[in-house]
């Protein structure tokens, strides 16, 4: 927890250092999910209310979306970059520090777009989420359940791509296709839409279900939720170690 | 014309060549299509066997509009403006100043080639997923018409990425921008929704800008709606950007020549 803490400070004083950039990055990403929240707003002003959904579910749904790619992306940006990391040699000096080497990959990095992207998540769930105590708390919690299972489903696409030899094209189209399931309300899809989101896209689990559970709790989702965060942060270490056990150095200098 | 003509063809031949990348692409333009399709059908309910028509569209020119808008769209990479500014802050760009073609030609001529077959199979793939979710387009004069619209309509967003990525002769780093222009052909340009559904401020903003050519000109024709005064500004539109893009990359290459 020291070493984590200690990295994220890091990265963040590294960000500071390059202040404009910083603001003018996370300032470009909430114009980018304005446009998310003015294409809902228009969508379901049109519309009324689709499947149960009304326009406050969605703002409740963007500002969980916005929050958990914010962590994700924001505090661990190296999660999507695994073996994109490996194929360029850079796992090779990280190895031979004396910290846990995926914690380190994980939080060396902060994305200041991402940045953005968690700023915009509260402020929306605060003005559009009828906040108590207990509403954020609950906000937070499962926003970082489902943080966890995206980092952890990027970690392990990336260690597969290390262990079967491949690009890191996997790990692309994985985040890609997340990215663009986790903005609508999963409960609008049909069944066989909702096994391949559950299964094979965990996108159910990285924002749906923590929408719904903000929106109306229930014990039981609450509980899916602990459990598919804890069994994709195993399944990432121990696939993370696997894919480390074969990786045979990426660096330049030594494939030449 | 020549040297023009061979890069297209080039770039077709490793559009080709590298074809896993495209496909990818439109196995992404399949997935967006059927989310939209649940979408829309579950905004427009069946009662007694009729769907509702919100703006003037139904649900068939709703999804026929966004089969057109997401081909167009798709066709070109959506992080290009990043790219560009990358080979303009690198130098690549002086190098390719040294070839007695326009850069900004050549380069639009490469681009074409392989936008060309991205195009195609993200056309493919929406007669596919469509097809099935609302049947034949609404208008055959409509799809007729909006073929060689989508061509013109690619050339446009080319043409205004160009002008935009323009910035980085004078910015270094020029990585945010492509962010936020995508967002301007999401909504102005009519890529997620039919500008008709847009507030009426905001409808005569899109109007005034040029990204309705880019997305919006192809939805509409497909959507059955011809308008012929859609083609003509979209023509004019192709014209202005041309003159955009060339201003702003023959005083980015003076400026770099003043610096050698």
């Amino acid at each position: 927890m020291k070493t984590t803490l200690a990295l994220i400070g890091t990265a963040f004083a590294e960000l500071r250092a390059k202040r404009g950039a910083f603001i003018f990055e996370i300032c470009v990403m909430v114009v980018n999910n304005l446009v998310w929240l003015a294409f809902w707003s228009i969508f379901f002003g049109k519309a009324g209310h689709v499947g149960g959904w009304q326009s406050h579910d969605v703002y409740t749904l963007l500002s969980v979306v916005c929050f958990v790619y914010g962590i994700a992306n924001g505090l661990c940006p190296n999660a999507s970059r695994v073996a994109q990391l490996a194929l360029d040699g850079e796992l090779d000096s990280a190895l031979a520090l004396p910290a846990d080497t995926l914690t380190y990959l994980l939080f060396r990095k902060v994305s200041a777009f991402s940045v953005g992207d968690l700023v915009f998540g509260v402020t929306l769930f605060l003005i559009t989420g009828h906040p108590t105590p207990a509403r954020l708390l609950l906000f937070f919690t499962c926003t970082a359940l489902g943080a966890i299972v995206l980092v952890s489903f990027l970690v392990i696409l990336g260690a597969a791509s290390i262990a079967a030899g491949a690009g890191h094209r996997q790990t692309r189209l994985g985040f890609d296709a997340m990215s663009t399931l986790a903005f609508y309300p999963i409960s609008l899809f049909g069944l066989p839409m909702k096994v391949v989101l559950t299964f094979i896209i965990p996108a159910m689990f990285v924002t749906g279900i923590p929408a719904n559970v903000i929106r109306h709790f229930s014990s039981t989702d609450f509980v899916a939720l602990v459990i598919a965060a804890a069994f994709f942060a195993s399944v990432a270490r121990v696939s993370f170690r696997g894919a480390l056990r074969k990786y045979r150095s990426g660096s330049r200098w030594t494939t030449a | 014309m020549r040297p023009y003509f061979d890069a297209f063809k080039a770039s077709l031949k490793s559009a080709w060549a590298g074809r896993y990348d495209s496909v990818t692409v439109a196995f992404f333009c399949a997935v967006i299509l059927i989310v939209f399709g649940e979408l829309w059908a579950a905004a427009m309910p069946q009662i007694d066997g009729h769907r509702s028509t919100i703006a003037g569209y139904s649900y068939k020119a709703i999804l026929w509009y966004l089969a057109a808008t997401e081909a167009v769209v798709f066709a070109v990479p959506s992080r290009r403006i990043e790219d560009i500014g990358r080979d303009i802050s690198e130098g690549s760009i002086e190098i390719e100043m040294l070839r007695p073609v326009s850069v900004l030609g050549f380069r639009l001529a490469r681009e074409l080639g392989d936008a060309m077959l991205r195009m195609l199979l993200c056309w493919l793939v929406g007669v596919i997923v469509v097809t099935p979710f609302a049947g034949p387009p609404p208008s055959a004069l409509g799809t007729l018409l909006a073929v060689p619209v989508s061509v013109i309509a690619v050339m446009c967003d080319f043409l205004a990425v160009y002008a935009f990525a323009a910035v980085a002769f004078w910015l270094r780093d020029a990585k945010a921008t492509w962010f936020l222009y995508q967002k301007l052909v999401f909504l102005p340009g009519g890529m997620l929704i039919p500008i008709q559904l847009l507030p009426h401020w905001l409808q005569a903003v899109s109007f005034v800008l040029p990204f309705w050519t880019m997305a919006f000109a192809a939805g509409h024709l497909m959507a059955g709606h011809i308008e012929l005064k859609l083609i003509v500004g979209q023509l004019a539109w192709l014209v202005v950007l041309y003159g955009l893009a060339a201003f702003a990359f023959s005083q980015g290459q003076r400026k770099l020549v003043r610096a050698q």
